[in-house]
């Protein structure tokens, strides 16, 4: 099992940021994310980083438990730093080293462009972190219900979208568990050249797709021998409803998000 | 094999929210050639014990030793010799099958430990009618075969090994009461003519009590006990205090003890020795 990305990980816990409405925190996580390309100022990266850790502190998920679960994207934020750079030829040389000159905007956009993706992955990072996917399921059920009228299957995709989440943890164990019994059996796809190595993947995909393959069919027997038939007239088991506390979430979002507007540029 | 565990402790995924103590300080001793069966609750840890023995986890802490090989919490690169040696057979036999046909499967491992296969095949229709899977069989799919079929495959390509560590992780889930019986025959019979040492983690006290000269029972990721079957009759109460079936011959036994005033003090296991003394004992003899 892959234990270094946290990313789409769900930590199970009763913190304030686990009890927000999903839909709400869907809205706010997508306002939030166009709005970090539109930060410019310190001051308004200062907002976005202040919403950011104050949801990570909120959420009460370790902090080196997040740091550490998001070891692979700091590598990639610092690349994109250092080819911002590099590459960047704009504005002003600050300092020359061995004829390369450091540009004031390359400094500035490497910056930049890090922020920004750290952002980005910190809050979406904490949404799932703090939200079971089958919450994710229905806010973006409940959010896309409009689009019923132009005769988009809203429903079904949720179905969809519930049923490959659920299955994550349950193909990712399996992987686990053949990897195991194949390695028992001798097979080894972490030494020897790369062309051995691909060719030991055949023995884990094999069993894992016909793995996979029965599981869909009994899942779509199961479901028809209960009767199940689409969305119109279903009843929720877990119906989403409005908090007090979710207004006042909205309303404090409502207030940064002005203050962010104001210090923007 | 001999195994040795000193002070084992296994944490799955540690330094996170999802941190899980499996095994805490787990030492024990299974002598080689004997037949050790690991019983325990479901989550006591008998699977996270038993994928030490070949390598698939390495001990947190403390150190294990399997004949030769010590294994711990650092990389040993001799795991590919010991799992040459180590047989496993596994609760689900569905997750390994891959190849075209029941043979290739059959002869995938000892095809990547390297042996000679013009010799494994020789000893291939042999295992076959061991195991009890018929010869017609090899050139057909692994998918297309039953679940008790697809189980004596993944038991004739360990067999072929020659292991001499075989280790079995509950070996007869979903067969039907003939297969299953016959299964466990199979691996005492196979215990017995060769030399080798097995390992048994099952739910069924009955398997366990008439196979097993030793047994290792797991609670809560230690070692609660380790004693010979018969002397486990002694401590039924506590056996049954964890929550453990008892084997119908002590439930028997212990019918027989209070209905007839008569008490059993060397504890016999089979059925046959059961009634034998009950004859002597009706016929006004002594219980021994
Ligand atoms: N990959 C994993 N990640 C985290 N925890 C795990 C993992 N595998 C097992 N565990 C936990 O470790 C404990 C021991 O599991 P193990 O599979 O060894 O139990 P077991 O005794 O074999 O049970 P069973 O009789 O059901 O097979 C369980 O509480 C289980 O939830
Ligand atoms: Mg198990």
């Amino acid at each position: 099992m892959n234990q270094s990305l946290i990313i789409g990980q769900f930590v199970p816990g009763e913190s304030l940021i686990h009890r927000i409405d999903p839909r709400l925190k869907l809205v706010i996580i997508f306002i939030y994310v166009l709005v970090i390309f539109s930060a410019e100022t310190l001051l308004s990266y200062g907002i976005l980083f202040a919403i950011a850790i104050s949801t990570a502190v909120l959420s009460r998920v370790p902090a080196t438990f997040i740091i550490k679960g998001l070891k692979p994207v700091w590598f990639i934020i610092a690349l994109t730093f250092l080819l911002h750079i590099l590459l960047t030829r704009e504005g002003e040389p600050l300092i020359t080293v061995w004829g390369f000159s450091l540009y004031d905007q390359a400094l500035l956009q490497g910056l930049n462009i890090s922020a920004r993706l750290l952002l980005l992955i910190l809050m979406t990072t904490l949404l799932t972190l703090t939200t079971t996917p089958i919450s994710i399921t229905d806010a973006v059920e409940a959010l896309l219900k409009p689009l019923k009228y132009v005769r988009f299957p809203v429903h079904e995709l949720a179905l969809m979208m519930s049923i490959s989440l659920r299955f994550i943890p349950t193909i990712m164990q399996e992987t686990d568990k053949i990897a195991k019994a194949q390695s028992s059996r001798g097979l080894d796809f972490t030494t020897g050249p790369i062309k051995d190595r691909l060719k030991a993947i055949i023995p884990l995909l094999i069993p894992l797709f016909v793995g996979a393959f029965k599981r869909a069919e009994d899942l779509a027997l199961a479901m028809e021998a209960r009767g199940y038939q689409g969305g119109e007239g279903r009843t929720k088991y877990r119906a989403l409803t409005f908090q007090p506390l979710d207004l006042i979430v909205a309303l404090v979002f409502v207030v940064v998000m002005t203050l962010f507007f104001v210090t923007r540029t | 094999m001999e195994i040795t565990f000193k002070e084992v402790d296994y944490t799955y995924q540690p330094n996170t929210p999802f941190e899980h103590k499996a095994l805490k300080g787990v030492s024990f001793h299974i002598p080689k050639g004997s037949f050790t069966a690991i019983i325990g609750h479901t989550g006591s840890g008998k699977s996270t014990l038993i994928q030490q023995f070949n390598g698939l986890l390495r001990p947190t802490k403390g150190t294990a030793k399997i004949g030769e090989f010590t294994l711990s919490n650092e990389k040993n690169n001799q795991i590919k010799e010991l799992r040459k040696k180590v047989g496993m057979v596994f609760q689900y036999p569905e997750h390994q099958l891959f190849e075209e046909t029941v043979k290739k499967d059959i002869l995938f491992g000892p095809k990547n430990f390297g042996f000679k296969m013009d010799e494994v095949e020789k000893k291939l229709p042999k295992i076959l009618e061991d195991v009890g899977l018929d010869e017609s069989l090899l050139e057909r799919s692994p998918f297309e075969l039953s679940g008790g079929q697809m189980r004596r495959t993944a038991i004739a390509g360990v067999m072929l090994m020659e292991p001499e560590l075989l280790v079995l992780d509950e070996p007869t889930a979903g067969l039907d009461p003939y297969g299953k019986r016959q299964v466990m025959e199979l691996f005492s019979h196979l215990h017995q003519k060769r030399d080798q040492t097995t390992v048994l983690v099952t739910h069924d006290m009955e398997d366990a009590f008439k196979y097993a000269d030793q047994i290792m029972v797991l609670e809560d990721g230690k070692v609660n006990l380790i004693d010979h079957p018969k002397a486990l009759y002694t401590k039924k109460e506590h056996l049954q205090k964890l929550g453990l079936d008892l084997p119908e011959q002590f439930h028997c036994m212990d019918y027989i003890e209070r209905q007839l005033g008569v008490t059993f003090d060397e504890p016999t296991l089979s059925a046959e020795t059961i009634a034998g003394l009950l004859s002597n004992q009706l016929k006004g003899g002594d219980t021994q």
